[in-house]
C-alpha cells in the first residue's frame, strides 16, 4: 500500500520538474532541488526510464500500454519513495504550490477528460506528467484527442449496446399486454354497468365477485321461478290447451287488418307475437275481464303502477313510438283483446285508429 | 328490477324466449297433467328448469359461446344415455380446459385465479375460454339471464295472482 500512497509523488515531482522550463511561479530553490534530485535518480537508474517514458506507445494510446505504463509506474514511485525520503518530504512541502501548476498546465489534457471517468483522468494526468518537458505538448494533444475519441466511441457504443438491448425484448410482449390489459378493462366497465353495486367496489378481485354473486343469484332466481312455474299444475294445463285456440286468431287478425292500410303492414309481422302474450295472460281464465286481472298482474309485476282507462288511451297515442315500454305494451294488447271480445267486427276499424 | 325498454319485437330476444319458453312449458304439462306427488313435480321442475335453459339459447341463438355449449348440454340431458355421454363430454371438457388454463394463466394471475375460475364454473361453457372472452361472454350472459328472470317472473306472477 506504499506504493499506492506514494503514487502521486512522481507526478507531483514530474509537475514541478516541468516548471522551471514553463517559467512559472514557484520558488527556484526547490525545484532546482528536485530537479537535481531527479537527474541524479535519472543517472541512477536509467534502465527504468525505457519503461517509464516510452514515447511510441503514449503516443498511441492503447489502453495496454497505459496499463504497463502504470504498472511501471507505481514499481517506479515506489522505489522513488524507498529511496528518497527527504525527496517526498520536499514534494510534500511543495504540494500544494505544485498541485495548482499541475492543473493549470493539465487544463488542455483536462478539458478533453473531464467527460471520462476519474481513474482514466488519474492515468492521463500520470502520463502527462510522465511526458517530460523535453517532449511538446503537441503530441500529448493528439492523443488526449485520440483517447477522448476512443473513449466517446466505446461510451457511445456501450450507450446503443445497451439501448438496443433494452428494447429488443420489451417491444412485442408490451404491446400484446398493453393491448389484453385494454380489453379485460373494457370488458370489466362493461359488466359494471350491468351488474348492481358494482360501481362501488374497486379492484378487480373484487369486481369479480360482485359479478360472480350476481351471477348465482340470478341463476338461482331462475331454479326458484321454474320451481315455481312447476308446481302450478292444473292452470298451466289450463294455458296450454287455451293457447292452441288463442294461436289462430291473430293470424287470422293479422290478415283483416293488413288490408286496410299500409301502415299497418309495419306492424302486422309484430301482432302475432304480441298477441300470443297477450293471450297467455288471457287463457289463464275463461272470461275476458279476469284477462285484465291477469294484465293487471303482468303490470304489478314489473313493478309499473296500475294504469286506468285514460292512461290506456294515451299509451294508444303513444304506441306509434314503437312499444316503447312493455306493460303498457302489453295493456294496450289487453285492451285491444278487450274490444275484440267485445265487438269483434269493429276490431279492424279500431287497429285503423291507432294508426 | 328497473323497467327496461323492450319492444314486442318478435325478433328481440325477450319475446324469442317467452314463445320458445311457453310452447315447451305446455308440452311439459301436456304430457302428465295432474300429478301433485313431490317426486312428479321434482321432474317437472328439472325439466321446466332445463326448457328454461334450452329455449334461452336457443333465443340467443348459437352466435355465442354459452349459448351453444348450454344446447349441447341440454341435448345431452335428454339422451337416454347421460352417463356415457357425459364421460365423454367430461373428457373432452377436461382436455379443452386442460389447454387452456396454460394460456389463461397469466391473465388469471392478474385478476386472481380463484375469482376467475369461479365465474368459468358459473358461464356455462366457460372452462374452455381465455380471460377475456370469459368476461365477454359473462356481460351476455347476465343480460341474458337478467331477460330470463324478469319473463319468468312475469309468468309465474301471473298464474299466482
Amino acid at each position: 500500500m506504499a506504493a499506492f500512497s506514494y503514487q502521486h509523488y512522481p507526478f507531483l515531482l514530474d509537475s514541478m520538474f516541468l516548471q522551471p522550463n514553463n517559467d512559472t511561479t514557484p520558488t527556484p530553490t526547490t525545484n532546482k532541488n528536485m530537479s537535481g534530485f531527479w537527474e541524479e535518480y535519472g543517472s541512477t537508474n536509467p534502465s527504468c526510464f525505457p519503461q517509464f517514458y516510452p514515447p511510441q506507445p503514449l503516443l498511441n494510446g492503447t489502453p495496454l500500454d497505459m496499463k504497463d505504463h502504470e504498472g511501471s509506474f507505481v514499481d517506479h514511485s515506489s522505489q522513488v519513495a524507498a529511496l528518497s525520503d527527504n525527496g517526498a518530504c520536499v514534494t510534500r512541502k511543495q504540494s500544494t504550490d505544485s498541485s495548482t501548476v499541475v492543473d493549470n498546465k493539465l487544463e488542455s489534457g483536462e478539458q478533453v477528460t473531464q467527460k471520462v471517468t476519474p481513474a482514466s483522468k488519474k492515468r492521463r494526468s500520470k502520463d502527462g506528467s510522465s511526458l517530460n518537458s523535453a517532449q511538446s505538448k503537441d503530441p500529448r494533444v493528439v492523443k488526449n484527442k485520440k483517447q477522448k475519441k476512443s473513449n466517446m466511441a466505446e461510451m457511445e457504443g456501450g450507450e446503443k449496446k445497451s439501448k438496443a438491448e433494452k428494447k429488443v425484448p420489451e417491444e412485442p410482449p408490451k404491446g400484446y399486454i398493453h393491448v389484453r390489459r385494454e380489453k379485460i378493462s373494457e370488458r370489466m366497465k362493461i359488466l359494471q354497468r350491468l351488474v348492481p353495486g358494482c360501481d362501488k367496489v374497486t379492484g378487480k378481485a373484487l369486481m369479480l365477485d360482485e359479478i360472480i354473486n350476481y351471477v348465482q343469484s340470478l341463476q338461482n332466481q331462475v331454479e326458484f321461478l321454474s320451481m315455481k312455474l312447476a308446481s302450478f299444475n292444473p292452470l298451466f294445463y289450463d294455458f296450454g290447451m287455451d293457447m292452441d285456440a288463442f294461436q289462430a286468431r291473430p293470424e287470422r287478425l293479422s290478415n283483416l287488418s293488413s288490408s286496410p292500410l299500409p301502415s299497418l303492414q309495419q306492424c302486422s309481422p309484430i301482432q302475432p307475437t304480441a298477441f300470443a302474450d297477450a293471450n297467455t295472460t288471457a287463457a289463464t281464465a275463461a272470461t275476458a275481464t279476469s284477462s285484465a286481472a291477469a294484465a293487471a298482474a303482468f303490470a304489478t309485476a314489473n313493478t309499473y303502477p296500475p294504469i286506468d282507462n285514460s292512461a290506456l288511451l294515451l299509451l294508444q297515442g303513444e304506441r306509434l313510438d314503437g312499444f316503447t315500454q312493455d306493460s303498457g305494451s302489453l295493456l294496450w294488447n289487453v285492451e285491444e283483446q278487450r274490444q275484440k271480445l267485445r265487438n269483434p267486427t269493429g276490431f279492424s276499424n279500431n287497429l285503423c285508429s291507432f294508426h | 328490477m328497473s323497467p327496461q325498454r323492450l319492444s314486442l319485437n318478435p325478433r328481440s330476444l325477450k319475446s324469442r324466449f317467452t314463445k320458445g319458453f311457453l310452447r315447451s312449458l305446455r308440452k311439459i304439462h301436456k304430457e302428465r297433467p295432474t300429478s301433485t306427488s313431490p317426486r312428479e313435480i321434482f321432474q317437472r321442475y328439472r325439466k321446466v328448469k332445463t326448457a328454461a335453459d334450452k329455449s334461452l339459447a336457443s333465443a340467443v341463438g348459437s352466435g355465442r359461446a354459452w349459448s351453444r355449449a348450454m344446447l349441447c348440454k341440454c341435448k345431452n340431458q335428454g339422451k337416454r344415455r347421460p352417463v356415457l355421454v357425459r364421460r365423454i363430454n367430461n373428457n373432452r371438457a377436461m382436455k379443452r380446459s386442460e389447454l387452456t388454463e396454460k394460456k389463461s394463466g397469466d391473465d388469471d394471475e392478474e385478476v386472481g385465479f380463484d375469482q376467475a375460475s369461479g365465474l368459468r364454473k358459473l358461464v356455462p361453457g366457460g372452462q374452455a375460454m381465455d380471460l377475456c372472452r370469459l368476461l365477454e361472454e359473462a356481460a351476455h350472459y347476465i343480460k341474458c339471464l337478467n331477460t330470463q328472470v324478469q319473463v319468468m317472473r312475469c309468468i309465474a306472477d301471473c298464474y299466482t295472482t
